[in-house]
């Protein structure tokens, strides 16, 4: 019983939490909106971010810009919504696919660990 | 559910990192001035990509990334016919044309013909392809055509130097279309209302207004070992009937040497000599022992007032910069009849200064071309400061599109074209 109590508890101060989370988002930016709030460790957290680093030195350049960019989303996620991506992921790896027609070395590398990591996250999806 | 979550972090972590690495690759070049050296001077554009990524991530266009693509026309022009050519080059290229040391010219048959007349179509300079062993009439026009997109003399016949930029492989103009696209990401997507344009390998000057061309004029630029640097600066002032302050490196290699021969060239091209840049002590010339004089000692300074034998003509157009570089006339008019005009020690010697003057002054009433005329005759050093500073933008532009969609390519005179590719090739 107190175990269902502290987890009702938990869920009410989340939800007062998601409203806050809102409307900073409505503020912030009106079409990028998230209906529902993510747990803590679900949230895009510099710690994380230097998890991430860690695992692609590649990106190290660019780890500044990364936890200004979610501190300033609040941590959330920007590429989803409601664990669905938005259009706008897909599109990025197709600009990126075609960096050669701007006389670019498309990073090949760089296109097939996107279009895997989506393409994991969409199998996850679809086996819940 | 938990590595749920976590490969959601992990794929949005991934998406803006690879935002944040490659879309400034497109859109501003992937270098810092720190990078280029004496390859470029100018400070590149600058763009806030936490709040691009924001803007497209609430965007509701169908394709939000290539908003931020530099907006220049000539980028957008050299990335058609950078694709046209990566499709050519996919499907083999251009032939080589070898007419085994013979030249070609119009009434001429040989079978090295059919291979040119398929070099010319792919590179659209004769709109069809026949399989014609005869250089006719439409033949030697699209040779002309060819060597007019190339500042080479027009004169229709196949050989030395036509021949030669003719067989530069389709690969190599790619990646001169490249190293050129990737310029334009850093210059200033709108300068100015009005600016000016020197490029320097087209040895060409362009006027703008509301970026289109309202004239442009033939310039002389700096000559090897004395390179005119790539930098922007505004127009602040107009010197009519300029003295020249001799450069210590021109004194010292240059007219010292000069003197020491014959020193009645110092009252003939009225040199005056100073002991330093303040000017206030001359130096009479009789008491410098020009015969055991070693040209490289030589401390004073050398100023030459406005006569037939300055350099600097009738007037210059100072933007003071560190570099010492400004826009001049000169006595040597007929260097402007050359095609390739790099002959100056860096400053950028013009072909029609009064134009720029006029064109300057027009909102100033006491002035116009008359009145400029007879201030140069008057042949006294007057300084002109300018209400209105005008942009000058000093560049290094190898290749580009006309307003006729023709595609140009000029030398690499500096070698720039070399160096940054050299750079690119190590950043990727």
């Amino acid at each position: 019983m107190k175990i269902v109590l502290i987890a009702f508890l938990l869920l009410f101060l989340n939800s007062c939490d998601s409203k806050k989370t809102n409307t900073y988002q409505r503020d912030y930016n009106d079409s990028v909106s998230f209906n529902i709030l993510l747990p803590e460790q679900n949230k895009i957290s510099n710690s994380e971010i230097k998890k991430f680093i860690k695992k692609h030195p590649e990106y190290q350049p660019y780890q500044k810009k990364l936890e200004k960019f979610y501190i300033r989303r609040d941590f959330q996620p920007a590429w989803s919504k409601d664990y669905k991506f938005i259009p706008q992921a897909q599109m990025l790896v197709n600009y990126l696919n075609h960096m050669n027609k701007h006389g670019l070395k498309t990073d090949s590398a760089n296109i097939l660990a996107l279009k895997e990591a989506i393409k994991k996250v969409m199998i996850r999806n679809g086996s819940e | 559910m938990k590595d749920k979550q976590e490969t959601f972090i992990y794929t949005d972590m991934l998406l803006s990192a690879a935002f944040f690495k490659d879309s400034q690759k497109i859109w501003r070049g992937h270098f810092k001035n720190d990078d280029l050296e004496n390859l470029w001077k100018i400070k590149h554009k600058k763009i806030k990509y936490g709040k691009t990524l924001d803007s497209i991530l609430s965007s509701g266009n169908n394709d939000p990334f290539t908003e931020f693509e530099p907006l220049h026309k000539d980028y957008k022009e050299l990335k058609t016919v950078l694709n046209k050519y990566t499709e050519i080059a996919e499907k083999g290229g251009w032939p080589a044309v070898n007419p085994q040391g013979k030249v070609l010219i119009k009434g001429d048959i040989n079978p090295e013909i059919i291979k040119l007349r398929k070099r010319l179509y792919l590179s659209e300079d004769i709109s069809h392809f026949e399989d014609n062993k005869t250089f006719d009439q439409e033949l030697e026009q699209a040779v002309m055509h060819f060597q007019y997109r190339h500042k080479l003399k027009e004169d229709g016949i196949v050989k030395g130097e036509t021949l030669k930029e003719m067989n530069i492989p389709i690969e190599d103009r790619i990646e001169q279309i490249t190293v050129n696209m990737e310029r334009w990401r850093w210059v200033p997507e709108q300068p100015s209302e009005k600016y000016i344009l020197v490029n320097i390998p087209e040895f060409k000057m362009h006027v703008f207004e509301k970026n289109a061309e309202i004239y442009n004029m033939k310039v002389i630029v700096g000559k090897s070992g004395a390179y005119t640097p790539i930098f922007s600066d505004q127009i602040e002032k107009i010197v009519i009937n300029p003295s020249w302050i001799v450069p210590a490196n021109i004194a010292t290699t240059e007219l010292v040497p000069m003197i020491k021969r014959d020193t009645s060239i110092l009252s003939k091209q009225n040199i005056e000599i100073f002991t330093d840049y303040s000017f206030t002590t001359m130096i009479d010339p009789d008491t410098i022992d020009w015969l055991n004089l070693d040209a490289r000692q030589f401390n004073y300074v050398l100023k030459q007032k406005s006569n037939f034998y300055n350099p600097l003509g009738h007037i210059k157009f100072l933007f003071p910069n560190e570099y010492d570089i400004y826009l001049h006339d000169t006595p040597s008019d007929y260097l402007f009849e050359e095609s390739e005009r790099n002959f100056s020690h860096g400053c950028i010697r013009i072909e029609d200064p009064v134009w720029l003057a006029s064109y300057l002054l027009k909102d100033e009433p006491q002035w116009n071309k008359k009145k400029l005329y007879e201030a140069i005759y008057r042949q006294e050093e007057q300084s002109i400061s300018l209400k209105k500073k005008l942009p000058v933008f000093i560049l290094y532009f190898t290749t580009w599109v006309d307003e006729k969609g023709t595609i140009h390519f000029m030398k690499d005179i500096y070698d720039h074209d070399k160096q940054l590719k050299s750079i690119l090739e190590s950043k990727e």
